[in-house]
């Protein structure tokens, strides 16, 4: 039996959108958290999130099905967001200009509401802060990795890089945020 | 190698990302040194909590019309191309002449044309309809037919055309070439073929 994102992605091929309405339906919670992930900006994530959406459906035609729907999908949403953070300028594999705000905001409310706020257990809300006070070169690497479970490769691709680089700087990243969270645990 | 340098092995090894060898030097290291199997653990229990987090969402929340509206973008950016007519547009029609080839395929066909064009001889005008060769063999036939037996004996069709034209103009009155206009088109032709053989 066919997948319903298969057949959906048919319909859409054919220049069905409200197949395509479906599919942003069924992605855009997971498209919106990972863009601000890697942007940390609320006001910017449903812009990007449009443009990703917008560009997977002009380039649907060229979508051969050698991965899921989401990985195609979340390829694009990661290109944009890292995009964005070149043309904001945080963004460098050799800038180590925020590697010293750790835990600058540990006491603000990151997570919008109160009610949110109860959910989040305190070690979660410690590693979280603690990964967000990454330098965003390390954060961001760290993030492909463990977050989206991307291969050295691929994150090589996609940050234009060697893998050898991709390697050292999450063994850096890696060790970095243990020391940010040694403290607390 | 130092432990400094097995951390980023222990780093690969978290993603499975070693080669065998070097899985091999690691799992040596890791039996002699108890500070990098510590840290082993630490990193393992770091990275599941860290996984954890991927499935607390923390961003914001689209709203109920966010398709929607991607669709209505979708919409205004693509006006069925395949399906309207676009309007006239002066400025690509007048491209169109100056630049009238621009795709292989159209090359293609254009160069085939060219081709078919030499070899059948339209483009140094000595190329004569059935109609006119009919005129042609007509008028002269009632004027020579001496001629007209003689030449008859050649085997191209080609050169039995010219033939009949050049007598015809050799033997024909002024009044005569007068009469058929279609004759005075090839009397240049004629005559200078027949001087170059």
């Amino acid at each position: 039996m066919q997948k319903s994102d298969d057949v959906l992605l048919e319909e859409t091929q054919k220049g069905n959108k409200k197949s395509f309405e479906l599919l942003i339906i069924k992605y855009e919670k997971q498209i919106f958290n990972l863009i601000f992930n890697f942007t940390k900006e609320r006001d910017i994530v449903p812009e990007l999130a449009q443009e990703t959406f917008l560009k997977a459906f002009r380039s649907i035609k060229s979508f051969k099905g050698n991965s899921s729907f989401y990985t195609w999908l979340r390829r694009i949403a990661i290109n944009n967001s890292i995009n964005y953070l070149h043309a904001r300028n945080h963004f460098s594999l050799d800038s180590d200009s925020d590697e010293n705000n750790f835990f600058r905001n540990l006491s603000d409310n990151k997570f919008g509401t109160p009610e949110n706020n109860i959910l989040f257990e305190e070690t979660t809300f410690v590693v979280r802060e603690a990964l967000d006070s990454l330098p965003e070169r390390l954060r961001a690497i760290l993030l492909l990795r463990e977050f989206e479970d991307i291969s050295y490769d691929e994150i090589a691709e996609i940050l234009k890089c060697p893998v050898g680089t991709v390697r050292s700087r999450l063994f850096h990243a890696r060790r970095l945020l243990k020391e940010k969270l040694e403290p607390f645990m | 190698m130092s432990c400094f340098e097995y951390q980023e092995l222990i780093s690969g090894y978290l993603d499975d990302e070693l080669s065998k060898e070097e899985l091999k030097g690691l799992l040596v290291h890791l039996e002699a040194c108890q500070s990098c199997k510590k840290n082993l653990t630490t990193l393992i229990s770091q990275k599941e909590k860290l996984v954890s987090l991927r499935a607390i969402p923390s961003g914001p929340i689209p709203d109920l019309s966010f398709a929607q509206r991607v669709i209505e973008k979708i919409t205004q950016g693509d006006p069925h191309p395949k399906t309207k007519k676009s309007p006239f547009n002066l400025s690509q029609f007048i491209n169109l002449l100056v630049f009238p080839i621009k795709k292989p395929f159209y090359a293609g066909v254009f160069s085939f044309l060219i081709l078919i064009g030499v070899l059948t001889g339209v483009f140094l005008e000595n190329f004569i309809t059935h109609h006119e060769q009919n005129k042609l063999l007509s008028v002269y036939a009632l004027q020579d037919k001496k001629h007209f037996q003689e030449t008859a004996q050649l085997v191209s069709v080609e050169d039995e055309k010219k033939a009949i034209v050049f007598h015809h103009v050799a033997s024909s009155s002024f009044e005569t070439l007068a009469n058929e206009p279609s004759l005075l088109k090839y009397t240049a032709y004629t005559t200078a073929t027949d001087h170059q053989k």
